[in-house]
C-alpha cells in the first residue's frame, strides 16, 4: 500500500479534540495564545499501521481540517 | 488593486432611501427576499438595508474568500455590535479583540469532545423525562416543545442539575425577554424598540444576579463539577486573571444565544422530514436501535458513527439552516474577482440560498439524506466557516442525535395538519416552521410489546 501524509488546514480548525479521541498517536490539541487550541501533528508520516484510526480522523472532524494525502 | 473595478449589480425592487430601501422586504423573510437578489444579480448582489448598503456573496469560492479574510478588515464585531446589549460588555463583541479570542478559547474548552461525553448522558436523562409523560399516542405542537426541551438541556448541560431543577423557568422568561429585544427591527430604528430594550437591559442585569449566586455557591463548594459553569470558572487569560463573574454571566447568555433557538429548530425540522419521508425515517430508526439495544454508553465514539441519524439531520441543516444573514463589516475595500466592496458596506452570505445551488449540490432542492458531503467545505455552511464558524456545531449535532436516539427507539410520528402547514417562516433572524408544528405520536408497536413483556 502507497504511503500517506497528514494535511491540517489550520484556519479551520477549533480545537475540538475529534481526531485526539480518534488517533491520538497521531493528534493532539493545544493551546494557543489567543484564539481556538488547534490540533498539532505528532507526525506528518504516519505509521502505515495507523492508516484506518488516521482517515477515522479525518471523516469525523466537525470542520474538515484533517486531510490524508496519498504519496507515490 | 486591480486598475478596473466591475459594478456589483444592484437588486430591484428598492424603495426611496428615505423608506429604508429594501429593508422592509428584506425583513419579511431574509431567506426568500436574498434567494430572490440571487436569482436576479448572481453571484454577487447589493441591496439596501435601511441606509447600510449590503452585499450578497454566494459560492462557495466567495465564501471561502470571506471566511478566509482578515478579521479586521471584514469585521463580525463591527457587524454585530447590536448584540452587546444582550450579551454584556466584557464579552464577546463588547470586549477587545484579544480578550474575545481567549474567550473563544475557553468555549471551545468547555465543548471539547471529551467533555462532551458528560453532556450526552444528561441531554438523554431530560428527553427521557420529558417522554415520561406521553403516554401511548397524542400529539402537540413540537416547536415549542423542543424550545422547552433545549433551554432544559442547555442550562443542564451549561449550569449543572441543581441549577437546572431550581430555576429554570426564571431563567427561561429571562431569557426569552433578551430574545425578544434583538430582531432586526431596531437596527434600523432603535428608538422604536426602547421599551423591548428596557426590559432586556432589566433582565439581563437579573440573570447576571442569578448567575453570580451561582458562582459565588460553587465558589465555597469543595466538589469539582463538570459543567460548562466550572470550566468557565476555572478558565484563565494569557496573564493568568480569571474571567469575572460579570464575564461568566456574559459567555452563558452567549452560549445560550447562539445554540437554544437553533438546536430547537433543527429538531424541529428533523422531526418534520422524518415524518415527511417514512421510509428514510426506517432506515435511521433501525440505526437508532441498534445503538440502543447494544447497551453502548452514549459517548461521542459511538454518537459519530450513526451516520444515518447525522446524514439525516445534516440534510435538514442543508434544507432548512437556522441561520441565514451572516454578516460583516467591511473595514478596509474588500477585493473579489475584479470587484470592490468598500469600506462601510456590508457582506452577507447566505446559507438558506448557497445550499439550492445546483453547482454544489446535485438535484438540490430534493431532500436526500444520503447525498455525499460536498467537494467543497465551503459549499455547506449551516454553521459559518473559517475562524468565526460556530463552536458549538459539533455540540449542536450532539444534542440532536441525542434527542432522536431517544425518541425513535420509543415513539413514531406523523403529520397532524395538511403539509402545507410546516412552511419556513423567518419572525425573526432564524428560519423556523410555521405555527402551530403539531405531529402526533403513537409508541412503537414492538416498543409496546416490549413493554408489556
Amino acid at each position: 500500500m502507497a504511503h500517506y501524509k497528514v494535511k491540517v488546514d489550520h484556519l479551520l480548525c477549533q480545537g475540538h479534540g475529534v481526531c485526539v479521541e480518534e488517533c491520538p498517536e497521531v493528534f493532539e490539541v493545544v493551546d494557543m495564545e489567543t484564539g481556538y487550541p488547534k490540533v498539532r501533528l505528532k507526525s506528518e508520516l504516519p505509521d502505515q499501521a495507523l492508516r484506518g484510526k488516521v482517515q477515522d480522523a479525518v471523516d469525523y472532524c466537525p470542520n474538515r481540517t484533517i486531510t490524508l494525502i496519498e504519496i507515490d | 488593486m486591480s486598475e478596473t473595478t466591475n459594478t456589483i449589480p444592484f437588486v430591484s425592487g428598492a424603495k426611496p432611501a428615505e423608506q429604508g430601501g429594501h429593508f422592509e422586504e428584506f425583513c419579511a423573510h431574509p431567506a426568500y427576499f436574498l434567494l430572490r437578489a440571487y436569482n436576479e444579480c448572481g453571484e454577487l448582489a447589493e441591496f439596501d438595508m435601511g441606509g447600510t448598503n449590503t452585499v450578497l456573496m454566494v459560492g462557495p469560492e466567495a465564501h471561502e474568500a470571506v471566511f478566509r479574510a482578515d478579521d479586521i478588515k471584514v469585521s463580525a464585531r463591527e457587524a454585530y455590535q447590536f448584540m452587546v446589549p444582550i450579551f454584556g460588555q466584557g464579552v464577546q463583541y463588547g470586549a477587545p479583540l484579544n480578550i474575545e479570542r481567549q474567550q473563544l478559547r475557553m468555549h471551545s474548552r468547555g465543548l471539547a469532545s471529551e467533555k462532551m461525553n458528560h453532556y450526552a448522558p444528561i441531554i438523554a436523562r431530560e428527553t427521557q423525562d420529558w417522554i415520561t409523560g406521553w403516554g401511548d399516542s397524542g400529539e402537540f405542537d413540537f416547536y415549542e416543545g423542543f424550545a422547552d426541551l433545549t433551554i432544559k438541556t442547555s442550562t443542564h448541560c451549561l449550569l449543572g442539575s441543581e441549577f437546572r431543577y431550581s430555576l429554570t423557568d426564571e431563567f427561561a422568561s429571562l431569557y426569552h425577554t433578551l430574545g425578544a429585544a434583538a430582531d432586526a427591527g431596531g437596527l434600523q430604528d432603535p428608538e422604536a424598540r426602547k421599551e423591548a430594550y428596557e426590559a432586556r437591559d432589566a433582565a439581563r442585569a437579573r440573570l447576571e444576579e442569578l448567575i453570580t449566586e451561582r458562582v459565588e455557591l460553587r465558589r465555597t463548594s469543595a466538589d469539582a463539577q463538570m459543567d460548562l459553569l466550572q470550566v468557565y470558572m476555572d478558565a484563565t487569560y494569557a496573564d493568568g486573571s480569571q474571567l469575572s463573574t460579570s464575564e461568566i454571566a456574559g459567555m452563558i447568555v452567549w452560549f445560550m444565544f447562539a445554540g437554544h433557538h437553533t438546536s430547537a429548530n433543527t429538531a424541529a425540522w428533523t422531526l418534520v422530514e422524518l415524518a415527511r419521508h417514512p421510509e428514510l425515517a426506517e432506515s435511521v430508526t433501525n440505526e437508532v436501535d441498534g445503538v440502543m439495544e447494544s447497551g453502548a454508553q452514549f459517548d461521542m465514539k459511538v454518537l459519530r458513527r450513526m451516520s444515518r441519524l447525522e446524514g439525516f439531520i445534516r440534510e435538514n441543516l442543508r434544507v432548512h439552516p437556522p441561520l441565514n444573514t451572516l454578516t460583516r463589516r467591511v473595514v478596509e475595500d474588500f477585493e473579489y474577482h475584479g470587484h470592490v466592496v468598500e469600506k462601510g458596506k456590508n457582506i452577507m452570505l447566505c446559507p438558506y440560498v448557497a445550499h439550492r445551488l445546483e453547482s454544489s449540490f446535485e438535484d438540490a432542492l430534493t431532500f436526500n439524506p444520503e447525498r455525499a458531503a460536498p467537494e467543497n467545505p465551503f459549499a455547506l455552511i449551516p454553521f459559518g466557516g473559517g475562524q468565526r464558524k460556530c463552536v458549538g456545531n459539533a455540540f449542536a449535532i450532539l444534542q440532536v442525535k441525542v434527542i432522536f436516539s431517544v425518541l425513535l427507539h420509543e415513539y413514531e410520528f406523523e403529520l397532524a395538519g395538511p403539509p402545507g402547514e410546516y412552511a419556513e417562516i423567518m419572525p425573526s433572524l432564524i428560519l423556523r416552521p410555521s405555527d402551530p408544528c403539531v405531529l402526533r405520536y403513537r409508541r412503537r408497536a414492538d416498543r409496546t410489546a416490549a413493554m408489556g413483556a
